[in-house]
């Protein structure tokens, strides 16, 4: 896990530099992701690490509009575009793809002069139900992140992954159990009720995990039907599928669920040491970001000559990258690499009432 | 040596100690006597001395890998755990029940 180096060194390249505020366009005069307040924001996902409070004016992708509403405040200035539709920003053309990340979830492509960049956010290569396919750009500049850039991580196919679930959930329901699977309320939560065979049992969901499932069937996304676990009745949850974030491992809000079993999905459960951290009975690996072919895929068909690497295993891709021949460096930011450690915003647990 | 395969998945598919011990219970009653000596052996930390030098091990695995000893390296750095960072590279075991290609159902 790399710490974010000091940012008093400017790096500059055509089109984009890190500066204190974040990745700045000075031909555009705006910032991608800033972890700073700043005049023009163009936010590639809803994520904590990428969507940060407090900038004047928000650019995103249209289907992100709703998520990030509901993370940065109604009274923060955000306007969507459709993916593909280019926006003018002084002497540069902007124009979202979609990342495959979670809803809405976009890259930035900057062009002026002939000459293009792509700031791809987080992404991954995998299909999911919950928003738009990865759409490969190319670009002369590409920002890659890393945080699974090691081949250890590579993802099996998610209908392999959900089979293992669903037999989990079963297993539960012969034994009496509920079955409490963490995930991060964003994104993660609402793939996993996609992709779960709903016929099993009853679902149920943390606050912080309705509360983002009411923004994506707002945006026409199908999930099963879920309850509000506060508003269910105790002692009925043998046999359920409880749907949390991580934070809620260990605490009191799980004495109502009475005998259940713990599970958390995320690519970190890829390893063992990982899951065993966690202290839950299962780790199933389904990650939002991509896996160590997947980053190799999307720098290939990106057609970048040059490739910066920001947040997670930025030393070994930029390596590997350098051996095939590209022009490869690490960028110090401020995005973290752990989806599941990072803060998530669980205020948002309504009353019982 | 499936039995207890299957024991050790059982048991490290729940952080309960009544269910492992439940899961033991069941293993030590059906499996021969020869095999149960064994796995309490293996249970309670037992090692075998090691054949050859786990640095032979390193380079043979990331060899089959297709992996450069450079990232290997990385690789064990993150895991922590030879064996584990080997089965995590290696090409996925299959679970037909059949010892296919060499190492990689071993």
């Amino acid at each position: 896990m790399k710490q974010p180096q000091s940012l008093s060194i400017c790096i500059k390249l055509p089109l984009i530099e890190l500066r204190p505020e974040g990745l700045y366009c000075p031909n555009g005069n705006f910032y991608v992701d800033p972890w700073k307040p700043v005049e023009r924001a163009v936010v590639t996902h809803g994520h904590a690490d990428h969507a940060r409070w407090g900038s004047k004016f928000y650019l995103c992708a249209k289907p992100g509009e709703g998520i990030l509403k509901v993370r940065l405040g109604k009274d923060a200035s955000i306007q969507g575009v459709p993916y593909g539709q280019a926006v003018r920003f002084g002497e540069t053309s902007v124009t979202l793809y979609p990342a495959g990340h979670i809803l809405g979830s976009a890259q930035v492509k900057i062009e002026a002069n002939g000459y293009s960049w792509v700031v791809s956010g987080d992404y991954k290569l995998e299909p999911d139900p919950t928003c738009a396919a990865f759409e490969p750009v190319r670009c002369n500049g590409f920002v890659t992140e890393a945080t699974f850039a090691l081949p250890i991580y590579r993802w099996a196919a998610d209908t392999v992954t959900f089979g293992m679930i669903n037999d989990w959930w079963r297993e539960n329901c012969q034994q009496n159990r509920a079955s409490v699977l963490y995930g991060y309320s964003l994104g993660k939560a609402q793939r996993l009720l996609a992709g779960v065979d709903s016929s099993i049992g009853p679902i149920y969901t943390h606050g912080a995990v309705e509360r983002l499932n009411d923004v994506y069937r707002n945006e026409g996304i199908a999930l099963p039907k879920t309850t509000y676990a506060l508003a269910a009745t105790a002692g009925k949850f043998a046999g359920s599928l409880v749907v949390a974030p991580p934070a809620m491992n260990g605490s009191t809000w799980l004495r109502r669920f009475g005998d259940f079993s713990t599970a958390m999905a995320s690519g970190w459960m890829q390893v063992r040491g990982h899951r065993r951290r966690r202290a839950v009975d299962r780790g199933f690996i389904l990650s939002d970001p991509a896996d160590w072919p997947g980053l190799l895929q999307a720098v290939r068909e990106s057609g970048a000559e040059t490739v910066w690497v920001t947040h997670g295993y930025i030393d070994p891709l930029v390596r590997w990258l350098r051996e095939q021949g590209l022009a490869a460096e690490g960028l110090a930011t401020h995005f973290e690499n752990d989806e599941d450690l990072q803060s998530e915003p669980l205020d948002s647990e309504p009353n019982a009432s | 040596m499936k039995q207890f395969a299957e024991l050790y998945s059982a048991m490290d598919s729940t952080t309960k100690i009544n269910i492992k011990v439940t899961a033991m219970e069941k293993y030590l009653q059906a499996a021969p006597a020869a095999d149960a000596a064994w796995a309490v052996y293996f249970l309670r930390g037992g090692k075998l001395r090691a054949p050859f030098p786990s640095k032979m091990m390193r380079g043979w695995a990331a060899e089959v890998a297709g992996v450069p000893a450079w990232l290997f390296a990385e690789c064990y750095e993150s895991v922590g755990d030879l064996a584990e960072t080997a089965a995590l590279l290696l090409p996925q075991p299959c679970h037909c029940g059949q010892s296919s290609s060499a190492i990689a159902c071993f």
